[in-house]
């Protein structure tokens, strides 16, 4: 081989070695600004949950401890009305009897709407109670009986998980249960709630109409999506069974500790 | 930019002919490199990182050519000062390049590229053999590397940004730089190739390349003349904007 040959295989293996220095530093960049901006997408996504949450606390607890309050002094005024001694005609104590019962209405209106808001009990007995509670809410606003069974490992049940986990979890199953009101046409519902060491398992099941599971997200309602991101940004798994006919069962597994 | 005195002192150290004196020209391409520095001081101390880099590069070369220069007076080999400090000039470049990319990915894709370059330059090492042959081994892939990173840099600021390209630093330092290291690409391998049989026609180049580096040292000057950009008073982000 000639000098001058041997120059020019040498500058084509250097172009090549500088070629694939460039194309493995990009391709590294890539890589790194892809996890960088998911990882930035995610904590964006995580706070606006976490704001949106706080804030619908913040207005349960406004309905709960000020107009409930205040809907309770009206029926107490209203018990206590015409005053001591003085008896309404007739036609006005049935009048005032009306508005009582519309005024208690609305303080057990305003309870479910603030309950619904942000649900104190998973903070005063934690996500089970919580969970139940849902289901009995659900059963008297829709007729739909919920069967809660709660398979937690002793391990699981005498450490509640944190609270931000527990309520990830309510929503999954709050959406469950609405779907189940709005779509499956069932008179009943199982709802598992199993709490392990490790995870949260979830599971919604109904016997009712189903519907194409194996779709893509296309002309999926927000609902599903909504509760698949909530597993998402908690590290967890939501998995949705269904086929027409044969009813549907959402499960979301959620690991108690982040990632 | 730098170096051209001390090239011309390699390729002629390969050279069997007794050493003749070296022209004026070339040390007048080697005094140039102070060009730039010498912009500077327009500015003082409010210089943007970018230029500051620059200005590091070429006090880099200053400081490597001095040394070399100053040591040639001993009998020892001076050339293994150029083989510590051309990747360390080059790791520099590649930094101020990364400091004008607009684009995260690109930003990052340079800095990843550093201790790339400079693994890679490790791993060549055994392929040199002699400090004397160090630049005409490892030459073209330094030089090729950086003058990728300049033209890119070029031509992609200067795409989303084609009105009055003129008035921006990256424009002058990028030109010049890849004026210079397109130079270094090819001559030393071939520099060393023809030097027993065409030593006047690699003199000849090396002349031409003085010039040309007088002419790169000009250009960056220019890009740390330019005027400073004016000052941020907030966040992109800002709510106050």
């Amino acid at each position: 081989m000639s000098p001058s040959a041997g120059a020019f295989w040498w500058l084509f293996l250097m172009a090549t070695l500088t070629l694939v220095v460039i194309l493995t530093a990009f391709a590294a960049a890539l890589i790194i600004y892809q996890r960088r901006f998911l990882q930035m997408h995610r904590t964006f996504a995580d706070n606006l949950l976490a704001a949106h949450e706080e804030e619908r606390a913040w207005v349960a607890r406004e309905v709960h401890d000020d107009a409930l309050q205040r809907v309770a002094m009206l029926v107490h005024e209203l018990d206590e009305w015409p005053g001591p001694g003085a008896a309404p005609a007739n036609a006005v104590s049935d009048r005032v009897a009306a508005l009582r019962e519309e005024i208690e209405d609305l303080g057990v209106m305003l309870r479910r709407i603030a309950h619904r808001m942000h649900p104190a009990l998973i903070d005063h007995a934690g996500l089970v109670p919580a969970l139940q509670s849902l289901a009995m809410d659900v059963t008297r606003a829709s007729g739909i009986r919920v069967e809660v069974t709660d398979q937690s490992q002793p391990d699981g049940a005498s450490a509640p998980p944190a609270g931000e986990r527990s309520l990830l979890v309510y929503r999954i199953a709050q959406e469950a249960l609405r779907n189940v009101v709005k779509h499956a046409g069932v008179a009943q519902c199982d709802m598992l709630v199993a709490l392990s060491a490790a995870s949260i398992e979830l599971r919604v099941t109904d016997q009712g109409k189903g519907f194409v599971a194996d779709d893509s997200a296309k002309g999926r309602g927000l609902g599903l999506i909504g509760m698949a991101e909530r597993a998402r940004l908690a590290d967890g798994r939501l998995e949705v069974w269904s086929r027409p006919g044969n009813g549907t069962t959402v499960r979301a597994l959620i690991p108690r500790q982040a990632h | 930019m730098g170096g051209i005195l001390l090239d011309l002192y390699a390729a002629l150290s390969q050279s069997p002919a007794p050493k003749r004196d070296i022209p004026l020209i070339l040390y007048a391409a080697a005094l140039s490199q102070t060009l730039p520095v010498f912009a500077a001081l327009r500015h003082g101390r409010r210089l943007p990182a970018a230029r500051v880099w620059t200005i590091a590069w070429c006090v880099a070369f200053i400081a490597s050519d001095g040394m070399q220069l100053w040591w040639r007076g001993s009998t020892a080999n001076n050339l293994w000062i150029r083989e510590a400090a051309t990747p360390i000039q080059n790791a520099m470049m590649l930094w101020t390049l990364s400091l004008w990319q607009r684009h995260a990915v690109s930003r990052l894709a340079f800095r990843i590229a550093i201790p790339l370059f400079l693994v890679t330059l490790v791993a060549l090492i055994p392929t040199v053999g002699d400090t004397r042959t160090f630049d005409t081994v490892t030459g073209p892939f330094q030089a090729l590397l950086l003058l990728a990173g300049a033209l890119y840099t070029l031509v992609r600021n200067a795409a989303s940004d084609p009105e009055g390209v003129t008035r921006y630093d990256w424009f002058w330092v990028t030109l010049g730089a890849s004026l210079y290291f397109g130079f270094r690409v090819a001559l030393p391998p071939f520099a060393a190739i023809l030097m027993n049989s065409h030593e006047e026609l690699v003199k000849l180049a090396y002349y031409f390349r003085a010039w040309a580096d007088i002419g790169v040292n000009l250009l960056i000057a220019r890009g740390i003349w330019c005027p400073l950009p004016p000052a941020r008073s907030g966040g992109f982000f800002s709510w106050r904007r």
